[in-house]
């Protein structure tokens, strides 16, 4: 297998050569260790695409796809996975605040996230800060990703910061927001730990935050 | 003539001749004024959709506490009560303004795209709106029949009001309302909407572009007869509204090949009737100016979102009438000065000339979309400064 490739081809988003790859690679009947080595080239091929992104040459569609991809590679590659050994970098709650019922953010920030070795519990969408608080004693997670499209949404956000606060879950987590509204001064207001519009640059600061 | 009509007609005149690329009087200020008028008012869309009086007094202190020179619209936008009617849709109003809950409306199959080319209106009607509501599928054909025409009065119903609220508009306020009941999203927007939703459409466009591409094509006769069905008179106090939302998603190549063919046809179509364009160009247009500087000149009135406006200016100004320009952001967590600011400076580098339009980045959806106080003061700021 052409590790290189497979990443260069993830980031050209170019599936069905990803596809056969991947076909290829599984009829080898691969070690977990190849396969760990695979996984790990299929994750760089989501950073390119993220860099594209950046970069400005590729859009939110891209990323969708980029999504579906990834899925579909992982799919491919179950059957040979040691999934008990799988080993994850860290972990996050993730969800839509209450009153927002956008999910296509998030969406994209969850499949980047795992991409990146992320384990990720995501809440869904109009999730409330109880909701929140619950899960993040359940799962005892190093990051929680807040996110919303309205204006609203920031209201909400603080809603949800204060409530882990309360329940002395708050200095256990660092708190991401994201979304169309979030700014400098609405991080500052909300009291998270950090802020971003895009998906990309929001899982390079988790991935700082547990590195 | 009474003031307020003379109050109409100069407003009127006011935004024509910003869109036809004319110097106004002052800049005129429009009001992008949606569901914010509820809390405004302090009712709820819940509320408001049970009684239209009150649905009125919502929209009218919204839209007349303030001087604004037209509005998009005289009520809530959507025929909720229609949607319900037909057994739901993909809207949801728990929350306190319209949202449209996404992942529940891909229900045509890739597969499908020939029937769509061949005849969209046909391929909608037998096959998609029997999947998409309650109401085609259970119960005998007279049963079907006789719940769909009582589907169809409310929507009639709908849109007697909204024409009626918006003549009320006219003689108690002077306030122009543009819609004239005619809201379409383009073809592109149409399929990711409600036939192939967000996931299905984005890979339609990488695996099957030119199925896209002609099924866009083929949904736009249709939507020129629908819109000339709707508007039978042409009169400068009303025009088409656009809200475009797909292409802010897609690299500029695929927007060439999918999304701009069809949504040109349809721009020069209405056009070339003389009728003005209202266009909603969500998100940050800027990698798509290109193409749309190509649009009939003196036609359009595109509001911005992210775009920086100085930018559309000089790229669009010798085609279309620039609209926008205050953060809700700012309209909400800034200072009345800091608005002020802000609009002293798009007056001073935009208005020379002519072709643009004050108003806010985006509809104002919910209460925290802004302050009150804020909106007034910066408006009431542009009608001194603003004027010639």
């Amino acid at each position: 297998m052409n590790l290189s490739l497979l990443t260069q081809k993830i980031g050209e988003l170019d599936e069905e050569k990803v596809v056969e790859m991947l076909n290829d690679f599984v009829n080898t009947n691969p070690s977990p260790d190849e396969t760990k080595k695979v996984v790990a080239a299929c994750q760089s091929g989501m950073s390119v695409v993220g860099d594209f992104f950046e970069k400005g040459e590729y859009f939110v569609g891209d990323l969708i796809f980029a999504g579906e991809l990834l899925t579909s590679a992982i799919d491919i590659l179950k059957p040979v996975m040691d999934t008990q050994n799988a080993g994850t970098v860290g972990s996050m709650v993730l969800g839509t605040v209450a009153g927002d019922l956008h999910d296509i953010g998030k969406n994209i920030f969850k499949s980047m996230a795992e991409a990146a070795g992320f384990k990720v519990y995501d809440l869904g969408i109009d999730q409330s800060a109880g909701e929140f608080v619950k899960k993040v004693k359940e799962v005892n997670p190093t990051i929680v990703g807040l996110s919303g499209v309205l204006t609203l949404a920031l209201e909400s956000m603080k809603n949800i910061v204060e409530a882990l606060e309360e329940a002395g879950l708050r200095n256990n987590v660092k708190v991401i927001i994201g979304g169309n509204p979030v700014t400098k001064e609405a991080c500052e207001t909300i009291c998270a730990d950090a802020f971003t519009s895009n998906a990309a640059e929001g899982v390079k600061i988790c991935q700082k935050w547990v590195g | 003539m009474s003031d307020k009509m003379k109050l109409y007609d100069e407003r009127v005149k006011r935004l024509k001749d910003a869109i036809e690329l004319r110097e106004p009087d002052r800049v005129p200020i429009y009001g992008l004024v949606d569901n914010w008028a509820l809390s405004y008012y302090g009712t709820t869309l819940e509320e408001a959709l049970k009684d239209v009086e009150l649905e009125y007094k919502a929209y009218s202190k919204a839209l007349t506490d303030f001087p604004f020179d037209g509005a998009l619209a005289s009520r809530v936008t959507f025929p909720l009560n229609f949607v319900y009617s037909l057994g739901g849709g993909i809207f949801n109003n728990a929350t306190e303004t319209i949202q449209i809950a996404t992942g529940h409306s891909e229900i045509m199959a890739v597969e499908e795209y020939d029937e769509l080319i061949a005849d969209p209106m046909k391929f909608i009607r037998d096959k998609i709106l029997p999947r998409k509501h309650k109401i085609f599928q259970e119960g005998t054909l007279e049963e079907k029949f006789a719940k769909y025409a009582n589907s169809l009065s409310i929507f009639f119903k709908f849109g007697q009001t909204t024409k009626m609220l918006a003549d009320r508009f006219k003689t108690e306020h002077g306030l122009p309302i543009t819609n004239a009941g005619v809201n379409h999203f383009m073809p592109g927007d149409m399929i990711m909407d409600y036939l192939r939703d967000f996931k299905g459409i984005m890979r339609d466009i990488k695996k099957c572009p030119d199925k896209v591409a002609e099924a866009c094509m083929a949904m736009v006769d249709p939507m020129v007869k629908d819109t000339f069905g709707k508007m039978r008179t042409v009169s400068d106090d009303k025009y088409v509204h656009l809200y475009l939302h797909l292409p802010q998603f897609i690299r500029a190549k695929e927007f060439e090949k999918v999304y701009w063919p069809s949504f040109k046809k349809y721009v020069e179509a209405v056009a070339a009737r003389g009728v003005k364009i209202l266009i909603l160009f969500e998100k940050n247009w800027e990698h798509l100016y290109e193409y749309i500087q190509e649009l009939p000149k003196g036609s359009v009135i595109g509001f911005f979102e992210e775009d920086d406006l100085r930018k559309a200016k000089k790229a669009l100004g010798k085609t279309m009438c620039i609209a926008g320009g205050l953060r809700t952001n700012d309209l909400y967590y800034g200072t009345k000065e800091k608005c002020i600011e802000v609009a002293k400076g798009l007056i001073d580098d935009l208005a020379p000339g002519g072709g643009f339009v004050f108003a806010p980045d985006k509809v104002l959806a919910t209460k925290n979309d802004a302050k009150a106080e804020n909106l007034k003061a910066v408006t009431e700021f542009i009608v001194e400064y603003g004027s010639k």
